[in-house]
């Protein structure tokens, strides 16, 4: 090259110096078939040479390709812009560089890192471009792992440092965007949070996450059998894993046909475990195309489900707590009523024993026909209105046995006191005590579960009255006061009877202290817990002259008319 | 009252009773069952306000609640015997223990009940009441 430039003219040398041109090309060319994936195209894009190794990577023949355009190769993966820009480039005849993703002839993908290089005529527009690549498709995907496992790490990180002091109330929803998170980082369509509901064996889907195009899971499993083997293998503590349902065993062939109704593809379920029980289960599913399950991403997932077992696990030992507190006040109440037992039956017995003298009264009356009309009547309307007051003991009796979740509602402590101590009435006699009521002129209202406030009153006057029981005669009276104090109202029982022990004072609240012999003694710590849940405040001290005092408020409720006394 | 007034006053030996009970509509109901059965009523909210009363002992006795603000109703008979009376008591009460029982029996009470009472038991426990003493 540089001889001929110089202006040699001898034949002989020219004609070797091109032989040896013609040599290095020819050696360069075989060099670059054996490396790289090479095509040329024209001006247009239309292919004008393809190498053995394009042709075998991309599945067709020299001649499918050749006269071709240069897309009957792509994949539809690059955005247009993408292929502008290239354009743009290599018209100007400037070497453009990247990567492309291509598609075979049997639809299968590849990733190209391509150089092509414009090639110009005299004029300065481009004559033919010649791409030259090489096969980067394990290389991406080694990426597109790497990426995802970071992604997936940083996930996993985040999780753990959400889910760490997170209110209750939010773990639902923390639950099911922490599924979105996995099923997009992982490219997954469908993840599924099951759950043993307590004491029953089926599992209950209580979290789900999936793309919208699919359709929606039933929130059962079936129970007639047909997912047996998974469920089965799932509750031993085992993973249920596959890529593809033809994978499962012979065994698990009615599971197979339910996952096939379901269009899953390829499932991962990892079980859910608390003390060494498996109490629910996560799914992993692919519904759009089957998946490999590497082996780090199974782990990663574990870790994701280690994460949710604990949340969750949380969250049900807090329904528990909740069943428990529920069941145990369920009980105290009952315990309370066992100890009213008398005074309801003078409760009851009273306008009983009046219905009754009423009515053979006026029978014998008509009988004798010795009557004054006005007399019947008013026999009559005392009969309806001592029925009616039986009816509301019941129905009182009725609202503190059940167990059913109170409901708040705006009341004045007023009513409340006025109830209790007409039931307490005939208790208190029967102890030989005095109840002294001081309400507060007018007080304002609450926003209160009627019966736990009742049940706290009904505990406080009980205890009061078993204080008093060395108490002398002249002293035995226990005084209900009420008062507005600032933006609460405080109720305060005091009684004359043998006071709290001082060591005890600061843990008379506390669950199973009592004093008493009888009682399961959870009254007074259910009597905080009610003030508490109220957002009020209960207190107890012992009186200089003698006795106990006990004392809670509550907050006002948003500000309403005041109720007299 | 009208007619039953009528009779009662009529009657040259009107039965008095008395009846004790914190409850009014119970003192009430009963008042009426015994003006029924042609016998004059007199009801008291409690043992005091009977004791305080002006009561005779003839042809009279006394049906009487137990547990009442103030004194028991069992305090009864000792309290009229104090006083130098004799006055047959017959209770009736919401509170039936076999302790409250017992006690009513050893004290000499004339019957016991139960609440509710059957109207015809509590006029035969009257009438027997007031037989025993006139007899």
């Amino acid at each position: 090259m540089i001889k001929a430039s110089q202006g040699l003219h001898e034949p002989q040398e020219i004609d070797d110096t091109l032989r040896t041109w013609i040599q290095e090309a020819t050696e360069l060319k075989a060099a670059l078939d054996e490396h790289a994936i090479v095509a040329i195209t024209d001006a247009q894009g239309c292919i004008t040479f393809v190498n053995d190794k394009c042709c075998a990577l991309a599945g067709y023949s020299r001649e499918e390709l050749l006269g071709q355009n240069h897309r009957i190769m792509g994949s539809g993966h690059h955005p247009t812009e993408f292929f502008r820009e290239m354009w743009r480039t290599i018209l100007r005849g400037v070497v453009w560089h990247g990567d492309i993703k291509n598609r075979a002839k049997d639809g299968s993908d590849h990733w190209l890192g391509t150089t092509i290089v414009p090639f110009l005529d005299d004029a300065g527009r481009p004559r033919q471009f010649v791409a030259i690549s090489a096969d980067i498709t394990e290389q991406k995907r080694v990426e597109a792992r790497l990426a995802e496992k970071q992604r997936l790490q940083q996930l996993l990180a985040d999780l753990s440092a959400r889910f760490v002091a997170l209110p209750s109330e939010e773990i639902d929803s923390a639950i099911e965007d922490t599924l979105r998170l996995i099923a997009e980082t992982l490219s997954l369509d469908r993840c599924t949070l099951w759950q043993l509901k307590a004491g029953e064996r089926d599992l209950v889907c209580t979290h789900c996450w999936q793309r919208p195009e699919w359709p929606v899971m039933p929130p059962h499993l079936p129970m007639d059998g047909s997912i047996e083997w998974s469920v089965a293998k799932v509750m031993k503590g085992e993973i249920l894993l596959f890529q593809s349902i033809d994978d499962l065993p012979p065994e698990a062939s009615r599971d197979a046909a339910l996952f096939r109704s379901y269009g899953l593809k390829s499932k991962i379920t990892i079980p859910l475990l608390a003390r060494g029980r498996v109490f629910g289960a996560l799914a992993f599913s692919t519904l759009a195309g089957e998946r490999a399950w590497a082996e780090d991403e199974v782990t990663e997932l574990k870790l994701v489900t280690q994460i949710i077992s604990n949340v969750v696990g949380r969250q049900r030992a807090e329904l528990r707590e909740d069943q428990l507190r529920e069941e145990l006040s369920h009980a105290q109440r009952v315990a309370t009523l066992g100890e009213l037992a008398s005074a309801l039956a003078h409760e009851l017995n009273q306008p009983l024993a009046a219905i009754l003298s009423n009515a053979q009264a006026a029978r014998r009356f008509i009988a004798d026909r010795e009557f004054e009309q006005d007399e019947l009547a008013a026999i009559l309307d005392d009969i309806a209105r001592d029925d009616k007051r039986a009816g509301a003991v019941i129905h009182n009796l009725r609202a503190m046995i059940c167990k059913r979740t109170a409901t708040r509602e705006i009341c004045c402590l007023h009513e409340l006191v006025h109830e209790v101590v007409d039931l307490m009435r005939s208790a208190m006699l029967e102890a030989g005590i005095e109840l002294r009521v001081q309400l507060a002129p007018a007080l304002l209202p609450v926003e209160a579960a009627r019966v736990e406030l009742q049940q706290v009153l009904l505990n406080l006057l009980l205890n009061a009255t078993h204080a008093m029981e060395q108490t002398p005669a002249a002293l035995r009276f226990i005084e209900v006061a009420t008062q507005e104090q600032g933006v609460a109202v405080v109720l305060s029982i005091r009684d004359r009877g043998h006071g709290i022990s001082p060591e005890r004072l600061d843990t008379i609240f506390d669950p199973f202290y009592s004093t008493k012999s009888s009682g399961l003694g959870v009254g007074l710590s259910i009597c905080r817990r009610i003030i508490e849940n109220h957002g009020g405040h209960i207190e107890a001290r012992n009186c200089e002259d003698g006795g106990a005092l006990f004392r809670f408020s509550i907050p006002t409720a948003s500000p309403g008319p005041r109720a007299a006394a | 009252m009208g007619n039953i007034g009528l009779v009662s006053l009529m009657s040259p030996a009107t039965s008095h009773v008395y009846i004790v009970d914190d409850e009014a509509s119970v003192c009430l109901a009963y008042a009426r069952l015994v003006r029924s059965a042609k016998m004059q009523p007199h009801a008291f909210a409690s043992v005091e306000d009977f004791l305080n009363s002006d009561f005779t002992v003839e042809n009279a006795c006394v049906v009487s609640d137990i547990q009442m603000p103030g004194t028991n109703g069992l305090e009864l008979p000792r309290l009229l015997k104090q006083a130098g009376y004799s006055l047959p008591v017959i209770y009736v009460t919401a509170h039936d223990t076999p302790e409250t029982r017992d006690c009513a029996q050893q004290i000499g009470a004339a019957a016991y009940f139960r609440k509710p009472v059957d109207a015809q038991a509590l006029l035969d426990a009257i009438h027997f009441a007031l037989r025993r003493r006139t007899n």
